[in-house]
């Protein structure tokens, strides 16, 4: 077990963002945490990581407690994430971007040069497996929307993190690329790194997870293997509508 | 060319020896302290600061008061005015850089006005006289020279601080907060930590100048240590060079105050403000990168940063 998820609520006023939610994710896996619009995913990440304080319950990390911790802390201790709308730093260079990413905050390190050889090699491959290798001293304003996506993603590689929280990687981009991303992530996490993926595709969930989450409502609707939540009937409710 | 630039400021009060031609060359060394360390947190982290003067008003009467009632050394009190002026920073960093943009501006402007009126009303402090301090014992025609290297120094330090710290992981980490601070924290920049950091830093120097500057004058008081239009200049020289860089507070701190002598003489103190206040509006809305971006305007240009776009980028 990697996350676990004990009664955790969030609430916005008067509404309810996460009821009650408990769940585990399997360790050394690619778990799916899938749900309609407004179900919660995107709070759940927020909690998670530190950057929304939560008003009830509690989460661990490898059975360490990890709820209200800030968002740098969370870091610190190998699990990193994307964002939805993404956020790379449009005035750095795409290098720059990718030489952000820490897993430490002392002083010592502080006042360090952040390019390393061993981070510049690192950063050019992941730049050339993305195709944006030669845009590398360009600022990343330069970059469209799929491009910046990208850019994220690889952000979230180049620190050596555990465990890896993914806001749809894959919305508004092409074909072809989404299943190179994919690919790629495949790679990742069999050379060990764990992924938690909010996903839409169903048809990339049902390919990629190994463990399915479904929130509906802010509930836990679901949880189990991809075959089993194709066949569960109050998801196919919650999907379709009644 | 920075070289070169610094060579013929090293030798230029033994050639020099004209009294006023100093004293600018002074007000700009002090000035390109104050901006270039108002840079750091201003420009590279996106935090503007209204009171950097501040800074710079506790470093004058930290250096008076010990010079003055404590006899100590003039040179020592210069370290222990930024020490104090950093002191400041850390506290008040604390509680006021959880607030952003203009937020954070506000603050920092009430707490230069609430500085002001704390020496203002002590008696210790000498009201709105001040404290005066010893003469200088060197005659008239060289004592402007010691006060010349030592502010030079001082501009020339923290212009180096400033350049060193953005080559860090700690410069990393400010711009990346400057871009989008979320992302940054997101990344796993301790934000607070390397903010509260470039704030320290940026206090120090004032206060070290500021204590320089006083013992230059031979007295301080609330008026020569906590006008607004330092802070107002800084702001002015900094958009005009162009911030979040290292050249930009250099040369707006050199173009500012060498128009300011000639405005002076031409239009008159008065004319001279609202020049400027045309001048600051022009920057704004045509050349908001500041002179720097000139050639960026013409080519291709990353380093600049826009004042504006950092304040108006969407939360």
């Amino acid at each position: 077990m990697s996350f676990e998820f004990r009664e955790v609520i969030k609430d916005f006023g008067g509404i309810r963002a996460l009821d009650r939610v408990s769940f585990k994710t399997p360790h050394g896996a690619i778990t799916g945490l899938i749900g309609p619009n407004g179900s919660g995913k995107t709070t759940l990440f927020n909690v998670l990581t530190g950057f929304l304080p939560m008003d009830g319950g509690q989460i661990f990390y490898k059975s360490d407690r990890i709820d209200g911790l800030k968002p740098h802390e969370v870091v610190e201790l190998g699990i990193i994430r994307t964002f939805q709308i993404t956020r790379v730093f449009p005035k750095l260079t795409l290098l720059e971007n990718l030489l952000v990413p820490t897993r430490t905050n002392l002083m010592s390190d502080l006042l360090r040069r952040p390019k390393t050889a061993k981070k510049l090699e690192k950063a050019q491959r992941l730049l050339e497996i993305i195709g944006l290798d030669a845009y590398m001293h360009e600022p990343a304003s330069i970059l469209s929307f799929g491009q910046s996506k990208l850019l994220e993603l690889t952000l979230s590689f180049m620190i050596d993190a555990d465990m890896v929280l993914l806001d749809e990687p894959t919305a508004g981009i092409n074909p072809s690329l989404q299943s190179g991303i994919n690919d790629w992530i495949e790679a990742e996490n069999k050379e060990g790194k764990e992924f938690l993926i909010i996903e839409h595709n169903m048809e990339v969930v049902m390919n990629l997870c190994h463990h399915i989450i479904v929130l509906h409502n802010g509930q836990k609707l679901a949880q189990g293997e991809p075959a089993e939540i194709q066949q569960n009937a109050e998801v196919l409710d919650a999907y379709l509508g009644d | 060319m920075t070289n070169l630039v610094m060579v013929l400021l090293i030798f230029f009060p033994i050639f020099v020896r004209d009294r006023h031609l100093l004293h600018i060359l002074i007000a700009i060394f002090v000035y390109v302290t104050l901006v270039q360390s108002w840079n750091l947190p201003g420009g590279y982290t996106g935090y503007t600061s209204f009171g950097h003067v501040l800074f710079f008003g506790i470093g004058g009467y930290t250096t008076a008061m010990l010079v003055v009632f404590f006899s100590v050394p003039t040179v020592i009190t210069y370290l222990i005015a930024g020490i104090l002026s950093s002191l400041v920073a850390l506290i008040f960093g604390y509680i006021s850089l959880r607030l952003k943009g203009p937020y954070f501006a506000i603050a920092t402007l009430a707490l230069a006005t609430m500085g002001r009126y704390v020496f203002l009303n002590f008696e210790i402090f000498g009201g709105a006289e001040g404290v005066l301090m010893p003469m200088s014992p060197l005659s008239p025609d060289i004592e402007k020279i010691p006060y010349y290297y030592g502010a030079l120094l001082v501009a020339a330090l923290t212009t180096l601080t400033v350049y060193l710290i953005t080559k860090t992981r700690l410069g990393l980490g400010l711009m990346a907060i400057r871009e989008n601070e979320e992302k940054a924290a997101g990344a796993g920049i301790n934000t607070t930590k390397h903010k509260v950091i470039a704030f320290i830093v940026s206090a120090f120097f004032p206060g070290v100048i500021g204590g320089l500057y006083a013992s230059y004058l031979e007295y301080v008081n609330p008026d020569s240590c906590f006008s607004i239009l330092y802070s107002a200049n800084i702001l002015l020289m900094a958009i005009l060079g162009g911030i979040g860089t290292i050249a930009g507070p250099i040369l707006g701190s050199a173009v500012v105050v060498i128009l300011s002598e000639i405005f002076s003489v031409v239009i008159g103190h008065q004319g001279r403000l609202i020049v400027f206040g045309l001048l600051l509006t022009f920057m704004a809305i045509y050349l908001p990168g500041g002179l720097l971006s000139v050639k960026d305007k013409f080519g291709y240009g990353k380093k600049t940063v826009s004042f504006f776009d950092q304040n108006t980028k969407d939360e």
